[in-house]
């Protein structure tokens, strides 16, 4: 046993590590030399034999198969997992705390002081103290949580209670941006704001979060296309070595659902089929009534959607899906700024029909549940509707008549063959009407006024 | 009893015996309730963490690409199995991998060695067939040569020497990690490596040179 040369050939064997000549390794020990060289040689051949490339494609299939094999047993019997030593207090502290919000007042109050009591216990004990750096994974992590949901609950004053609630928030973020730079593989969950997005990866609060075909985005009722840039989202997946977050899943957090609301009830409110609860905190513009139109601004929550603010619908302006005739009619808005809140009126040719707005020649006209329609509309049939222009320009309809008679429109002249599209199609003229002070101006549009629109002067009114 | 076996016990004895820091258990420990769901992510977080040092482990031992993946794949098909049948890894997933590969190898070369032959001294000759093809480019030359000649030599040393010159120089762990992954101290490890190199030494020198 030779202790020294042991060192001598473990301080070799790095300097043989670090690209250095067996020479002037075994100079440092010339004492040593004879021993030393030997041995060093079957260790320089020793490491020849290391392979430091891991071929991608020998990894890939190790993965494939194993996640097939993974899923098999998963699917054949799943074994009892614990995300923690503490679950067995964790999970009823978490559901008595859940049920407060449907208690009655009184009961509320003994609540309040038997949590605050098991507050000042768990003080006491420190153990909240211990638990306030802890991070996922940890042992005390999970009675973080739970001092924040009792705290959370136990505050009467919504605005503090909000701003506690984003104050948990951002720690969620701190704790992942934390675990990443510890290199931890961990399960987590937070919510940010989306800053970019890409097909493979998203940028969430600055958290670099990627994407693949396993990853299940729920993105409320208009799905995946509801993600904008700026949406307040939530991610849950696992954190790794590499410095990112691997997305299991993704839920937009906050979005806007416009509607018709179907029902007013005190704790929700159901707008085109989807309730939506009401709490104290929801704002909700004055006079809505069912059948009205609205934004709801919603956070969907695990206990259902919340709407943070329902307000009255302000219809947006012609999107560009809606089909447009080839030859497109010249829009209202190029006439003579219409004065809101004035009746207009206007004659044409019902193109389409949709979810909420109807194509009258060329013109998109909203349908909002006050609109009358008469009966046995269909497309193509010449109508009178009479509208009102909303703040934004886009026109709502008041009322919808069929104008019967089998002569079309003042200044319609059908074509034989539409379809030839020789001269466009005529029926793109439209007639509109507005009533300024009880005096009616009408102003007939044709394909050739499209054609030199700035010029309103050919505008032919009809005394 | 056995380095390996040596490491199993001290796998449930606990890591702070030997000194192995609180929060590098508490890594491992959430890796390894992770891996019980055996949810895909976190199977896949875990392959993309130890795959390369497992197939590392492998292809120092075998000269053979393919042999060498079989036998990393192998290890984590194995893993799964374990964990759900409830006898995985308790606290070392790592320790536990490399315990797996080293098991695998070293039967591997078992079967090699058992397998009948008419002249058991074809052993050699038969057992080079596993390693390089004929049509490798490189069968015939010094290089290959020898490291096919050191492999067979490693093989003849004992658990714990082909252990420690594994884990020291196919997967270049530092004095300390093989120290820990063998319930070993530093010092111990020192001696044995420079034992073990010396035995494969000799035996390159008079069984195969």
């Amino acid at each position: 046993m030779n202790p020294i040369l042991f060192d001598a050939f473990e301080r070799c064997i790095k300097l043989l590590e670090a690209d250095v000549p067996l020479e002037e390794c075994i100079k440092e020990y010339p004492d040593l030399e004879p021993e030393l060289r030997e041995i060093l040689e079957t260790a320089k051949d020793v490491m020849n034999l290391r392979e430091e490339q891991v071929p991608l494609e020998s990894m890939n299939r190790s993965r494939i198969r194993l996640l097939s094999r993974a899923k098999f047993l998963v699917s054949n019997d799943k074994p009892n997992t614990s995300d923690s030593g503490l679950n067995w207090l964790v999970k009823p502290v978490r559901r008595i705390v859940n049920g407060f919000s449907s208690l009655s007042p009184l009961a509320g109050r003994l609540v309040l002081v038997l949590g605050i009591t098991g507050l000042l216990i768990l003080f006491s004990s420190g153990l909240v103290i211990a638990s306030a750096k802890s991070l996922p994974g940890d042992s005390l992590y999970p009675v973080k949580r739970v001092v924040e949901d009792i705290s959370v609950h136990l505050i009467p004053n919504n605005e503090v209670r909000s701003v506690y609630e984003e104050n948990y928030s951002q720690q969620r973020v701190a704790e992942v941006n934390r675990l990443i730079e510890l290199k931890r593989i961990q399960r987590i969950s937070f919510e940010g704001i989306l800053e970019s997005m890409n097909s493979t990866s998203w940028m969430v609060s600055e958290i670099n979060v990627s994407i693949n075909a396993a990853t299940t985005v729920v993105g409320g009722p208009e799905g995946t296309q509801a993600f904008e840039l700026g949406s307040v989202v939530e991610v849950e997946g696992i954190t790794n070595v590499l410095g990112w977050v691997a997305a299991s899943e993704i839920h937009l957090r906050e979005y806007e659902f416009i509607g018709m609301v179907d029902k007013i009830d005190a704790k929700y409110w159901q707008v085109s089929g989807i309730q939506f609860l009401i709490t104290s905190g929801t704002q909700i513009d004055a006079g809505i009534r069912e059948g009205d139109d609205v934004t709801v601004l919603v956070r969907s929550e695990d206990s259902g959607l919340h709407a943070l603010a329902i307000l009255h619908e302000v219809h947006p302006i012609a999107t560009p899906s809606v089909p447009q005739p080839n030859l497109s009619t010249p829009m209202p808005s190029e006439v003579p700024a219409p004065i809101i809140e004035e009746d207009h009126q206007m004659s044409g040719f019902l193109e389409n029909t949709h979810g909420n707005y109807w194509v009258v020649s060329g013109q998109i006209v909203y349908i909002v549940g006050k609109t009358q329609i008469s009966d046995g509309i269909h497309i193509g049939d010449s109508l009178s509707v009479n509208y009102k222009v909303e703040a934004n320009g886009s026109y709502t309809a008041v009322e919808i008549e069929k104008i019967e008679n089998d002569e079309p429109p003042e200044e319609y002249k059908p074509e034989e063959t539409p379809e030839s599209g020789v001269e466009g199609d005529s029926h793109d003229s439209l007639i509109v009407t507005t009533k300024i002070n009880d005096e009616t101006e009408k102003c007939i549009y044709t394909p050739e006024h499209q054609e030199t629109p700035e010029s309103t002067e050919d505008h032919q009114a009809i005394p | 009893m056995s380095d390996w076996q040596s490491l199993t016990t001290y796998n449930k004895i606990g890591f702070h015996r030997i000194g192995v820091s609180s929060r590098h258990m508490s890594v491992e420990s959430s890796e390894i309730d992770l891996l019980n769901t055996l949810d895909p992510e976190a199977v896949t977080a875990i392959h993309y963490r130890y795959y390369p040092e497992v197939y590392r482990f492998a292809r120092f031992r075998m000269s053979d690409e393919v042999t060498a993946e079989d036998i990393a794949g192998d290890v984590f098909m194995r893993l799964l199995e374990a964990v759900h049948n409830g006898r995985g890894p308790y606290t070392n997933l790592r320790g536990w991998l490399l315990r797996t590969t080293a098991n695998i190898v070293n039967d591997h070369f078992r079967k090699l060695y058992n397998r009948p032959k008419e002249d058991s001294s074809e052993v050699l000759e038969n057992s080079s067939d596993l390693y390089l093809s004929q049509s490798d480019p490189v069968v015939l030359s010094d290089q290959a040569e020898l490291n096919r000649n050191l492999q067979l030599a490693i093989d003849k040393l004992t658990d714990a020497q082909k252990l420690v010159i594994t884990l020291r120089f196919g997967n270049r762990f530092s004095l300390e990690e093989t120290a820990q992954l063998m319930g070993k101290k530093a010092n111990t490890i020192k001696a044995l490596q420079y034992r073990a190199l010396e035995a494969l030494r000799q035996k390159l020198g008079s069984d195969l040179l």
